[in-house]
């Protein structure tokens, strides 16, 4: 499908399609007005997104396929996923290895997924973010941050 | 006045004014560095702000949005991209002027612009908020929903080129808001059996997502950049004469930029090219536009900083933000324990007049700051995305963590950054979907509590004055980007004919 804007309204539409179906299992307390019900305003929400996406579906087809379609770059592509591996990773980074760590290893990691090689940029960056975090939200905002679990 | 004086004694207590410096001078810094926005800059400083009393809090957000608007300029000026996209006008005379050697003259221009822009709409903001609430203080849930629903039509014009993009994106952030516990029925939605789902989405860790996490997603994309300045700070200070100059272009802009600001969804960005454009037409010399000349930063800089006091008027007065950077704004007032809206002045007087107050001087000490301070602050372009970006996206986990020291929330801003970062790709904007979502609240209640007070009748919203006036102007609202295109298109085939 050489349409981006088809390809994206033809996803949203199938997740309202489900997410107005999942509004049948609410619990609902019986004799009561539609408005009163838990599922009256999504359903009503998704309704009137559904008939954007429809008009958003019309107005993509009348357009036609892209002229230009771009392809990522291979390397952003790779910077990009790598970045968000590394985002994802250090929240896991911080309930197993505790905060701390996981900064420093989250910012070399992501720093070398950039492409960095300046080894006194990595470290000088890896040791004083963590400081600074730790001053800040442990010392001045008195944030108890986790320690993970090896700690 | 007597609240006025109260908002000023509470302003000038130590912690108080240290707020507004940090604000402003943070603003300044997130201004200048292209790729950082103001919205960007308020969700990530909320967590810092958990633990300080209401003024200093809101103060600070305030203040860093003043000093972020007028920041922009600096890049836009010394290296051609706009610090924010508030100062993207600022480009096509500030730019021209500094390579002409004038890189002074086009900042002190800038920076006296935008101060006196900022001050005109923080003196309309303290009279017209107050008139506004003990207006709005009468409507009833027909009334509100009506004018949610307004605010929601206006996002039509926020952000990405399409009307439908935008109009889907805050249908999404509504949608979002019904996520949790339903308010009158009381069963759950949406929540797939996670507990921290029952209690809904909290706004603050997909506002980080959105403006913050996706942020550093797309400049990942771009890779290592480096800012090379190859502008020096030359020039002396614009003279009186030459302020003078522009004087009347001050007055149009700061009208404008105010109008601009008070209409919900409307901000900076749109108030600043309507200033430029305004500027060029009724000047005396618009061939000199886009070579460096004074009434085109003038213009743009003046009614961008205007629009920042003009859109906390429908944030505080009414509940419904006037821009993407109020829409956290309200957020953060939430979390403070304050609800934006009529009865915030009756509630919480002392520290509406104080946060009033401090905008004031938020407005005065970027203008001391940036008329004295324009080298130093350039040098912040110097440092490079690769050390920053990975230290905002650990400020954005860290911060979100903070909110409720809960890792879910954590969780809920990486998968809106990562779904930001998409939706962006496909032309959608992330404003809409967080304004969506801030009204998403309001406009369930009142919408539920229209129809349960009034015995299930449709016709209730059309039946009583401020409601028809708020549809009638959702419609105009809706209809004028079809008009306008409509216009448009007609305009070359005329010629051509």
């Amino acid at each position: 499908m050489n349409n981006k804007d088809l390809r994206m309204a033809s996803i949203l539409m199938v997740i309202f399609i489900v997410l107005y179906g999942v509004s049948f299992t609410f619990q609902s307390s019986g004799a009561v007005a539609s408005h009163t019900t838990a599922s009256f305003f999504p359903r009503l929400v998704l309704l009137f997104a559904m008939l954007l996406t429809v008009i958003m579906i019309i107005q993509s087809i009348r357009k036609g396929p892209d002229k230009e379609a771009k392809k990522m770059d291979p390397d952003a592509f790779r910077r990009v996923s790598l970045t968000m591996l590394c985002a994802f990773g250090f929240g896991f980074g911080c309930v197993f290895l505790g905060t701390l760590v996981s900064i420093a290893l989250f910012i070399v990691a992501t720093m070398l997924a950039w492409g960095v090689r300046s080894k006194k940029a990595l470290i000088l960056t890896a040791i004083l973010t963590p400081i600074l975090i730790q001053i800040i939200f442990n010392q001045i905002l008195l944030v108890q941050l986790p320690t993970g679990i090896l700690i | 006045m007597d609240q006025l004086m109260v908002g000023f004694m509470t302003i000038m207590e130590p912690l108080n004014f240290l707020s507004v410096f940090v604000g402003v001078l943070g603003g300044m810094i997130i201004g200048a560095m292209p790729g950082l926005t103001a919205p960007m800059g308020v969700a990530l400083l909320i967590p810092f702000t958990y633990g300080m009393m209401p003024v200093p809090a809101i103060t600070m957000l305030v203040s860093l949005y003043c000093g972020a608007t007028f920041g922009g300029s600096i890049a836009a000026i010394l290296v051609h991209a706009p610090g924010t996209p508030a100062a993207a006008a600022t480009t096509f005379d500030g730019y021209p002027l500094a390579q002409k050697g004038q890189a002074g003259k086009a900042l002190g221009m800038a920076c006296i612009s935008s101060g006196l822009g900022g001050l005109f709409s923080v003196v309309v903001l303290i009279m017209l908020a107050p008139v506004l609430a003990e207006i709005a203080i009468k409507f009833g849930p027909p009334e509100y929903f009506a004018l949610a629903i307004f605010g929601l039509s206006m996002i039509s014009s926020l952000g990405s080129q399409s009307v439908v993009k935008n109009l889907l994106g805050g249908t999404i952030g509504v949608f979002i808001s019904c996520v949790g516990m339903d308010s009158i029925s009381g069963f759950s939605r949406y929540d797939f059996g996670l507990t921290h789902l029952m209690d809904g989405i909290s706004f603050i860790p997909v506002m980080i997502g959105l403006f913050a996490a996706t942020e550093i997603f797309r400049q990942a994309e771009g890779g290592i950049r480096k800012v090379v300045i190859d502008r020096k700070i030359s020039g002396l200070l614009p003279t009186w004469k030459e302020i003078k100059s522009v004087k009347t272009t001050l007055v149009r802009s700061s009208l404008i930029g105010t109008f601009i600001g008070i209409l919900p969804a409307e901000g900076g960005t749109v108030a600043s090219f309507i200033g430029y454009n305004e500027a060029k037409r009724f000047s005396k010399t618009p061939e000199k536009f886009g070579t460096g000349c004074l009434e085109g930063i003038a213009g743009p800089e003046c009614a961008n900083n205007a629009a920042t006091g003009g859109a906390m008027i429908p944030t505080m007065a009414l509940g419904i933000p006037g821009s993407g950077t109020t829409a956290v704004i309200l957020g953060a007032l939430l979390i403070h324990g304050m609800r934006p809206g009529p009865l915030l002045f009756i509630q919480n007087a002392d520290v509406v007049y104080a946060v009033f107050i401090g905008m004031f001087f938020a407005n005065l000490m970027f203008l001391g700051l940036g008329l004295g301070g324009a080298k130093i602050f350039s040098q912040i372009l110097r440092v490079p995305n690769y050390v920053l970006s990975p230290i905002i996206l650990v400020l954005c986990v860290v911060g979100t963590y903070a909110l409720h020291n809960n890792m879910a929330d954590v969780w809920i801003m990486l998968i809106c950054g990562l779904i930001g970062y998409k939706m962006k790709s496909y032309g959608f904007a992330a404003a809409p979907i967080v304004l969506g979502l801030v009204l998403g609240g309001l406009i369930e209640v009142s919408l539920r509590r229209s129809l349960i007070v009034f015995d299930n009748n449709p016709f209730v919203f059309f039946t009583r004055p401020w409601s028809l006036a708020f549809i009638i102007l959702t419609v105009l609202g809706l209809c004028m980007p079809l008009i306008t295109s409509w216009l448009g298109n007609r305009g070359p085939k005329n010629k051509a004919k």
